[in-house]
């Protein structure tokens, strides 16, 4: 895993439904985006990548569709769902919360 | 159901996940690659499997894989899965059909309306003897004042010639209220119900047909209903006909019902001009009246009524319906089901012990699949699968069984099985076969495979040890399992002995008589054309000399139906003994059975004489009345004294005396069950003749009985071609039948027991190989040190004795609960009879000693180097 940082529990599928509320991707634009907006800190493995986006599907968070990649090659590409977008705001106030009582924590 | 349903769906696109997940991470690696990303190092398919496996694939394949796996590793050991099979199959099929008898007489509800508010009432009448019978007039004043009843109705049985038809026949027919079908809420198939008038004397000549009767003799004919039919000679209109499946509440099934006919006004003068009795009283309670209240309620208008001249004591029983019909049955089904449950336990447990046997042949399988990293928790399913795959074919083989056994049962069974409505198979019972299915999956699955749930196999391997069996608790567990085997074994092999000794002298013991080349004709002479006596005599007469000339035919003696032996005779006379004060007290009463029979009957049924001489067929209507009486009256009323030349008035002739001219040996007339009564035997001829209507024809020849029965009938029908022949069959059959209830159950509980013997016998040999393969290591170590075989082997039975010991002390103690169960059904045998327990235990001890000297012998030949490499 090198310098990446490792991931916290339960922040991979908040991340993946950020990315995936910009547009339509397809699992390898999904660990890239994530790599590139956290100025490569983050490095999403696909040993943790496609179970959570298997998961994501069965939850009815994300759908997938089969279609042509950017080089011409099929891939399956991911789409955010109204259900997931609804838990992604869920999500991400608790994140917040939960990131903002930590700081708290070590300021002092 | 969703989750099902999603699961259906994912297996069948099973495939094509696995295709696309393969594609898809392809594809990842390709731009990871193209864009010079690092590749992870990661195993595709463990990535593929975890991203899968939250389709919770693995679980229903894992299950899938097992039941195919299991299906091999029993396939491989045929013998084990046979016997496995075979045993619980026999188990399971032999208690799901007991059940059908339980569920049929005591379960399912009786086919009417409410079934719970019915009841059967009579009055118990005690003098001499008891009598459950009750005074018409007393019926008529209930069903008037009562409080606690819907409604009451009375029926009568009477045995009836049908004539008019093809045949005569002789049929079951009922006097019943009007108010009966109502009552139980049966309305008739065709035509309509008895009519209210029909309880009146004058107005009773309306019949119902069954069902089966309006069949087999009217041939279905619908516009039967207003025809006449003819009664013992007296013409009855058909009313209706009653629906296929109606169940009459008696005892027998009413071939025809007939209105009651009681000439009400006369009964309630109470003056004695008019006095029947009625047999069967069925109410209907109110709702929320309990039987006790409804005694009650009767025994206060009771008491308000006249009780007759011989002033009997009255008291009123109130029994549910049901337990009233089926009351017997009821108790022999409850024993036939504890001892098929007993049975299917042995029968489980056993083969516990065997796939135990088993698992310890393939423990090292085992171990290396633990080894190599199979999840305890998979071993252990894997072994379940195994085992309910057995038990569900065990109990689809029993089902099946159960249903061959229920066709035997409806046949060759003495309740008349097929009146419960064929021992129909309900919800209950298939709800009682798949509890049986769950008990046998938990008694012989759950034991080898919770033993494999406490050890490590691994270190066990490691080790160098026999690893399943290397536990000392485990192995007491399984010494358990063995000595209760044992022990249910004693309880119902003495059980089966008992009700087998019982059977035994019921049947053979001190009948008195000899029943070989004895056959026994019945014939009831009706009232109607047989009123007459010298009809009824010169019929009788006619009938006896030309049955004695049928080729063949070494005598034939008359005598009173009921009474033939083994007899149903509850009748009972007394008679005033000449010289004697007038008895005021009952007890002081010669009581004793009557029979009118001549000098021949006690020739054919081999009855020896003790004193005096036998009837002859000079002693007629005109010379000296004389009678011959038993030991038992000879000695019950002429203590020590010779009864002969002693007079005595009997009921026969109206201030006639009676001398005695001999003294007869005893013979059970009152049913097997029953010792010999006083018994005064009448020369036919100088009888009054009322009761040899009821007649009885003991015929003695050596020819079967095939070619004398056409030839009796021929010449009934050429002497009366309206008269019918009740039954014709030897005394044997007669016997048999009688004693047909005990020897039922003794028959079953017999087998029973041989089965259970037999599985005793493996699951001994199962535990005693377990144990002695547990002790090999030791055992060989013994060996290389120079130990005998005999040394071994006496070892290994020593142990086997322990086991055998314990099973047979908690035998014991369960055979006193379990014979005290069946100590109602017993005869002349006392529950604790220790002869048979000693018998019994013996045998068992015999037979598991036998079965643990097979693994000792195994054991002691056993090249203890080989073993000792093989670590």
């Amino acid at each position: 895993m090198g310098k990446s940082q490792n991931l916290l529990q339960g922040t991979l599928d908040l991340l993946i439904l950020h990315a995936l509320q910009r547009e339509t991707m397809h699992g390898y634009g999904i660990a890239q985006t994530i790599h590139l907006l956290s100025d490569e800190v983050l490095t999403v493995e696909e040993g943790s990548l496609y179970p959570a986006l298997s998961r994501l599907e069965l939850d009815g968070c994300i759908s997938s569709a089969w279609g042509l990649s950017e080089n011409n090659r099929k891939a399956k590409y991911y789409k955010i769902t109204g259900r997931g977008r609804k838990i992604l705001i869920g999500q991400q106030e608790s994140w917040t919360r939960l990131s903002a009582a930590v700081q708290q924590v070590l300021a002092r | 159901m969703i989750f099902v349903r999603r699961t259906l769906r994912k297996l069948l696109r099973r495939r094509r996940l696995h295709a696309e997940m393969e594609a898809e991470l392809a594809h990842h690696r390709e731009l990871s690659r193209e864009q010079g990303n690092r590749i992870d190092l990661g195993n595709v398919t463990a990535v593929k499997e975890s991203a899968l496996d939250l389709w919770r694939f693995t679980l229903i394949e894992n299950a899938w894989r097992d039941v195919r796996y299991a299906f091999r590793s029993l396939g491989r050991q045929p013998a084990y899965t046979v016997t496995a099979v075979g045993s619980l199959a026999l188990g399971i099929g032999v208690c799901t059909a007991m059940f059908t008898v339980l569920n049929a007489v005591a379960l399912r509800p009786l086919p009417y309306t409410n079934p719970q508010q019915l009841v059967w009432v009579t009055q118990v009448l005690k003098a001499n003897n008891t009598d459950e019978v009750t005074f018409t007039p007393d019926f008529l004043d209930w069903r008037a004042g009562n409080r606690t009843f819907q409604g009451m109705a009375a029926y009568n049985e009477y045995t009836r010639s049908l004539t008019g038809i093809a045949e005569p026949i002789e049929v079951h027919t009922v006097k019943a209220s009007a108010a009966l079908l109502p009552l139980l809420g049966i309305s008739p198939l065709l035509g309509r119900n008895l009519p209210q008038s029909a309880d009146f004397a004058g107005h009773e000549h309306v019949a119902l047909l069954s069902h089966a009767i309006w069949r087999s003799r009217f041939g279905a004919d619908r516009s039967i209903v207003g025809k006449a039919i003819l009664l013992d000679g007296e013409q009855y209109i058909v009313a209706g006909v009653l629906p296929e499946h109606f169940l009459f509440p008696g005892v027998e099934q009413a071939d025809i019902v007939t209105g009651l006919g009681k000439n009400e006004a006369g009964e309630l003068a109470r003056d004695g001009k008019v006095f029947t009795v009625v047999r069967n009283v069925i109410g209907r309670l109110k709702p929320g009246i309990t039987n006790e209240q409804a005694r009650q309620d009767l025994m206060a208008i009771q008491a308000h009524l006249p009780v007759p001249p011989w002033s009997p004591t009255i008291t009123i029983k109130v029994l549910s319906l049901r337990d009233h019909l089926f009351g017997n049955a009821k108790v022999t089904s409850v024993v036939l089901v504890a001892g098929s449950l007993l049975f299917l336990l042995i029968a489980s447990s056993n083969v516990g012990s065997l796939s135990l046997v088993r698992l310890m042949q393939r423990d090292r399988e085992l171990a290396i699949r633990r080894v190599l990293g199979a999840a305890r928790t998979r071993v252990i399913s894997q072994l379940l699968i195994e085992s309910s795959l057995l038990a569900v074919f065990a109990a689809g083989l029993g089902l099946l069984m159960a249903m061959g056994i229920r066709t035997l049962l409806i046949a060759f069974g003495p309740y008349r099985l097929s009146i419960y409505g064929n021992l129909p198979i309900d919800l209950r019972v298939v709800a009682f076969a798949s509890a049986l299915l769950l008990l046998t999956i938990l008694v012989f699955g759950m034991l080898p495979a919770l033993r494999m749930s406490d050890f490590h196999l691994g270190e066990a391997v490691a080790a160098g040890q026999t690893p399943i069996t290397g536990k000392r608790h485990n192995l007491r567990l399984l010494s358990i399992v063995g000595a209760a085997e044992i022990a249910i074994v004693i309880a119902l092999s003495s059980s089966a002995a008992l009700m087998l000794k019982s059977f035994w002298n019921m049947r053979y013991k001190e009948l008195g008589f000899e029943s070989q080349h004895a056959i026994a004709a019945t014939i009831n002479l009706g009232t109607s054309r047989y009123g007459d006596k010298n009809r009824e005599f010169s019929f009788i007469n006619q009938l006896l000399e030309r049955t004695a000339a049928i080729p063949g035919v070494e005598a034939v003696a008359p005598t009173v139906a009921s009474e033939i032996p083994p007899g149903e005779g509850d009748n009972t006379n007394n008679a005033r003994i000449e010289g004697r004060p007038l008895p005021t007290n009952s007890r002081h009463k010669a009581i004793h059975q009557a029979q009118e029979v001549n000098g021949a009957y006690f020739k054919i049924l081999r009855i020896p004489l003790l004193e005096g001489r036998l009837p002859r067929d000079s002693d007629t209507a005109n010379t000296l009345p004389v009678v011959v009486v038993n030991s038992q009256f000879a000695k019950r009323y002429f203590q020590g004294e010779s009864a002969l030349g002693h007079r005595l008035q009997t009921g026969e002739r109206e201030n006639t005396w009676y001398t005695i001219v001999g003294v007869v040996g005893d013979v059970k007339t009152s049913g097997l069950a029953a010792y010999p009564q006083p018994v005064v035997y009448t020369p036919y001829e100088q009888s009054d003749g009322g009761r040899l209507r009821d007649l009885g024809v003991i015929i003695r020849s050596a020819l079967p009985i095939g070619s004398v029965a056409p030839e009796f009938r021929r010449i009934v029908r050429d002497l009366d071609p309206e008269q019918p022949v009740a039954s014709i069959e030897t005394i044997d059959q007669r016997l048999n039948a009688s004693v047909s209830r005990p020897r039922f159950t003794a028959d079953i509980l017999f087998v029973f027991s041989c089965f259970g013997v037999l599985l005793a016998i493996i699951g001994v040999y199962g535990i005693v190989t377990c144990r002695t393969r547990a002790q090999m290591r030791e055992i060989a170590v013994r060996q290389a040190l120079g130990a005998q075989p005999a040394a071994i082997i006496s070892n290994i039975l020593g142990q086997a004795s322990r086991l055998v010991v314990q099973g047979l002390l908690a035998g014991i103690a369960l055979a006193f609960l379990g014979n005290r169960l069946i100590s109602g059904l017993l005869y002349e045998v006392k529950p604790g009879d220790p002869r048979a327990l000693v018998v019994v235990c013996a045998g068992v001890v015999l037979a598991t000693l036998v079965a643990s000297f097979l693994p000792a012998l195994r054991a002691s030949r056993l090249d203890p180097l080989v073993f000792l490499r093989q670590d």
